[in-house]
């Protein structure tokens, strides 16, 4: 069994911590999951069909495709408001076809807007006692906004890259989609942290 | 099965002779994914190499650039999914099935087919993706299989490639006899 946790937590300007949410478990893994999955266990890359965000569907060739949560790497990488960690304001149910959030809010120091800082990944541990293994996928946010803010939804888009012929694309492909309820604040000069915890158990 | 939340696994079995279903069980609950899965996952989303073994029992620096180089399913019995004889608990740790039933007609052996895999399948929550595998006895004997797994083929430069243990697990014997054909399906499930 593969399952993800979420976490939220936010702190001031000093970076003191101000409150932290329990960590809860994740309730949506989306189709996209087995279109990043597949290719490795035998449905070749090309014949897997991806829909990103702007709700256009593409197939990969096989020339170097990559699937990329952490937005560290080559190549032509999505704003940071397109790969990684995301966070958002609606509240529409998780459906199993979500393709992007519902409000993907986006990165900027204008009204209604964040910071996306670097979405990063804490190492891989191994537990042989317990037979499970742990990885966490985080990021941090800053309000410049000007206002408060409340997060409602979350979700991880994968950064899918290809070569068609002599120049990179790449698109985000929705994984994970999660809602916060009731609604994580986060008000003005204030930073919030999102960690995704994904574990496996033997 | 009640679906659990998150990605799981199920396997189902048929047995037939002749073209005829003698035997089948279906969604067996899977337990285990071992260690090189959340590896790979942990490789694809940071886009760094880590070191992995494979199912040789080589550490592998493994590194990200190649990890979707992909190919379909194919006969040989290195990858994808694959049968054992060994009745060890399954552990974390493990990179190979204990005793994998080696394809052939000897003794103790069964054929391996092609693999396949069907479109991923999905309802109001849930996306379901299989892999199959159809196993013959054309052997002089009776098989027994104990354990199954499911093994990736993964680039690690351009043109090596490796194949990683993702799931093992041990089921009540299954007997399969001379002549008969063993269907085994790997469902992947997510469920919201």
């Amino acid at each position: 069994m593969l399952k993800a946790y979420y976490q939220l937590s936010k702190y001031n300007k000093n970076n003191s911590l101000i409150r932290k949410t329990r960590k809860k478990k994740s309730r949506s893994f989306l189709h996209h999951f087995h279109q990043v999955l597949s290719p490795i266990l035998g449905c070749a890359v090309t014949q897997t069909v991806h829909i990103h965000t702007t709700g256009n569907s593409f197939s990969p060739n096989n020339a170097g495709a990559q699937f990329k949560a952490a937005d560290r790497g080559f190549g032509t990488d999505l704003g940071p408001d397109i790969a990684g960690i995301v966070v958002g304001t609606g509240n529409n149910p998780v459906d199993i076809n979500d393709y992007d959030l519902t409000t993907r809010i986006a990165h900027g120091i204008t009204s209604n807007t964040l910071e996306y800082f670097n979405c990063s990944v804490r190492a891989l541990t191994i537990n042989t006692g317990s037979n499970t293994g742990t990885f966490e996928l985080y990021r941090f946010f800053r309000n410049s906004s000007g206002g408060s803010i409340t997060i409602t939804e979350l979700g991880v888009l994968q950064t899918a890259s290809y070569n068609p012929g002599s120049i990179l694309i790449s698109y985000g492909i929705l994984t994970i989609r999660d809602l916060v309820s009731p609604g994580f604040q986060i008000n003005d000069g204030e930073y919030m942290k999102v960690t995704y915890t994904f574990q496996i158990v033997s | 099965m009640k679906n659990k939340i998150g990605l799981s696994i199920s396997i189902d079995y048929e047995i037939r002779e002749k073209g005829k279903l003698i035997k089948s069980k279906y969604n067996i609950p899977g337990h285990s994914f071992v260690k090189q899965f959340i590896q790979w996952l942990f490789v694809s989303s940071f886009y760094k190499g880590i070191t992995m073994t494979n199912t040789s029992g080589t550490p592998i620096s493994q590194e990200a650039a190649y990890v979707y180089d992909t190919q379909f399913l194919t006969s040989s019995s290195s990858w994808g999914v694959q049968i054992g004889s060994g009745t060890d608990a399954v552990s974390i740790n493990d990179n190979k099935l204990q005793t994998q039933i080696a394809h052939g007609t000897g003794t103790g052996q069964l054929q391996y087919s092609t693999g396949t895999t069907a479109a991923a399948s999905t309802d109001a929550t849930t996306t379901t993706w299989r892999l199959s595998r159809v196993f013959t006895n054309g052997s002089s004997g009776t098989v027994t299989v104990n354990e199954v797994g499911l093994v990736s083929q993964v680039y690690n430069t351009w043109d090596v490639i490796n194949y990683y243990l993702f799931c093992r697990d041990i089921v009540s014997p299954i007997e399969v006899t001379v002549g008969q054909q063993l269907t085994l399906n790997y469902n992947l499930k997510t469920t919201i």
